[in-house]
């Protein structure tokens, strides 16, 4: 990835399933090492857009450049310096966590396998546990595992769709330490959630409705933009306008 | 191509079938079931037959022929008639299959060493049994009787024995049936279980995924193989006439092309339960059926001749047949072979092609 490009550069992008638009002519940047919230109820197009970003799926028209490669044209070369978390738990539930972890560290080629595998253990929280098959456990522990095994390979951009959905609040905590720990050393992060305390985490946020963004900012800047005191209300008068119209 | 991704996706493969008890069971268990059941139930021999007599002539030479049928393991006595009408009768009953009739001059014929003629009727609602008992008694008969000095010499089975026939073939149906069966559903279940997603994120390549895929269920259908001719050898006691080499070659070939089958099966339904069900059906029909293992390809339909000739199972059948009761490579061994590769290779391409590595296929 070539240092002067943003991490994600998106203009126009549109992706329709027959009739029904996704999403709709959206266009915004990520800057690079930035924690980007991707807000919006459901079904508004967020996990689409992540998707397209991560190359496993084709915008319908406009463009997509993540980290200074075009997402259209040739995918499978985004796919060797992103991480992608989906939003249902895609890890093998008859493997154990140590396994899951090895298999991806094989699939990325990642060297010195062996304390690249113990590094994620140790990071996610899950030392000791590694003998576990990863079916039997609580989804905060799956959700943990899901990241280590997303970022097995230092990835420099990392997609998370709805990471922490279904977590309790002290995972949820823990989680967003890691986040931010990713992205203190340089890895950008783009993230979606429904959770406004999350929101607040994050570096820049866009709001999505009904397949197009209806907001960006900085949570701050947002704030102020619609004279409100929480994300929460911003939130809430921007998708509600969206239903009265 | 990168070694340690294929060998990354091989490992996972065989951990989900050690972990999994069904798929092992399929894998290992079934095809064991299977050539018992079918290599004992399937026997085309026919014994015990039971056999009923209207000896007209009532000599001791008619008697001696009697006897002949009696003492062989392919007839028992099941009454006697006295009629015309009786022989309907017992064969209308279903006391006897067959009924053996000596006209009144048999003794004197035979003593003028002229042709004495026996009559068989036999039961011919069962073609098999029926063809058979024929084959037995003509047998019998030209034994016993000197007048007819010709005699049938079986090539290559001289028992004529049927197990012989059948072990050979039968490897070849459960091999085809178990193989595609076994990589039918590998594909099918990443994309139902929402793993799919996670690997296409990854620079896997299609081939990567292939091999790695296709590796550990080779070495399934070896195992497989192995048990298959052990058994054939030393449970059916068939004889392997042919080289060791020559069946470790064909047999090779065809379990990676019946995988490749089902890899496509697999990667084309993306349901474990359809995949599975057009496995089955794609690979044991016309296996069973239009390859020659049950029904003699020379007797049927031009038409179904012709599709016979595209089903990797029929020259599967007809060379483990050779190279176990023949011992030779057959006629043109290379061209079967280069059906079994060209093959493969078509079904693996239409896999390239088929297989996907982003969601929009779904």
């Amino acid at each position: 990835m070539k240092q002067q490009h943003p991490a994600v550069i998106i203009e126009h992008l549109t992706k329709k399933f027959g009739d029904f638009t996704a999403v709709d002519d959206i266009s915004f940047t990520v800057n690079r090492g930035e924690i980007f919230g991707f807000l919006g109820a459901n079904g508004a197009g967020k996990s689409t857009t992540i998707r397209m970003l991560c190359g496993i799926l084709k915008p319908t028209e406009g463009r997509g450049i993540v980290g200074g490669v075009d997402i259209s044209k040739t995918p499978e070369k985004v796919k060797t310096f992103i991480g992608y978390m989906s939003q249902k738990f895609s890890l093998y539930d008859d493997l154990t966590i140590e396994e899951n972890l090895n298999f991806f560290a094989g699939i990325y080629g990642v060297k010195k396998r062996k304390e690249a595998v113990n590094k994620a253990i140790e990071s996610a929280g899950l030392a000791g546990k590694e003998k576990k098959l990863t079916g039997s456990l609580p989804v905060g522990w799956k959700q943990q595992l899901s990241l280590a095994s997303a970022v097995m390979h230092s990835p420099s951009i990392l997609f998370l769709d709805e990471p922490t959905s279904g977590v309790d609040p002290i995972t949820r905590r823990k989680f967003w330490e890691t986040i931010r720990k990713l992205a203190e050393n340089g890895t950008t992060v783009f993230v979606t959630t429904h959770y406004m305390m999350e929101a607040e985490y994050c570096d820049r946020l866009s709001i999505m409705r009904a397949g197009k963004v209806i907001a960006i900012g900085s949570p701050g800047e947002l704030k102020q933009k619609y004279k409100k005191d929480s994300l929460e209300d911003v939130f809430v008068s921007l998708v509600q306008k969206g239903e009265n119209l | 191509m990168n070694r340690q991704r294929v060998k990354a996706i091989a490992k996972k493969e065989i951990t989900h079938v050690i972990r999994d008890p069904r798929s092992l069971g399929m894998g290992l268990a079934i095809p064991v079931l299977l050539l018992v059941l079918f290599g004992y139930g399937l026997s085309l021999n026919v014994d015990n037959v039971p056999l009923a007599v209207w000896d007209q002539s009532n000599t001791l030479t008619s008697r001696d022929l009697i006897r002949d049928f009696t003492n062989s393991e392919a007839f028992q006595p099941a009454g006697v008639c006295y009629s015309q009408r009786d022989t309907e009768d017992i064969i209308q009953s279903g006391q006897a299959t067959a009924v053996l009739v000596i006209p009144p001059d048999f003794e004197e014929k035979i003593a003028r060493h002229e042709p004495a003629i026996v009559q068989l009727l036999v039961d011919g609602s069962d073609s098999n049994t029926a063809r058979l008992s024929i084959m037995y008694a003509d047998g019998i008969t030209k034994n016993a009787v000197q007048t007819a000095a010709m005699s049938i010499i079986t090539a290559y089975n001289p028992a004529m024995d049927t197990t012989w026939s059948i072990i050979p073939g039968l490897i070849a149906i459960i091999l085809n049936v178990i193989a595609a069966m076994l990589t039918s559903l590998c594909v099918a279940r990443e994309w139902e279980n929402g793993t799919m997603e996670q690997l296409i994120s990854t620079p896997m390549r299609r081939g990567e995924f292939l091999i790695g895929k296709l590796v550990p269920y080779y070495i399934i259908g070896v195992i497989d193989l192995i048990i298959a001719v052990l058994m054939a050898l030393f449970l059916f006691g068939v004889p392997l006439n042919g080289s060791l080499l020559a069946l470790a070659g064909v047999s090779g070939m065809f379990i990676f092309t019946t995988l490749s089958v089902g890899i496509l099966i697999s990667t084309a339904a993306k349901s474990q339960l359809l995949a599975s069900q057009l496995a089955l059906v794609i690979t044991f029909l016309p296996g069973f059926i239009l390859s020659g293992f049950v029904y003699d390809i020379k007797a049927m339909p031009a038409v179904v001749q012709a599709i016979t000739k595209l089903i990797p199972a029929t020259y599967f059948v007809s060379l483990l047949r050779t190279i176990f009761l023949k011992g030779t490579w057959g006629a043109a061994p290379t061209k079967e072979l280069l059906f079994l590769t060209l093959f493969a290779v078509v079904v693996l391409a239409m896999t390239m092609k088929k297989l996907k590595l982003n969601l929009d296929g779904r």
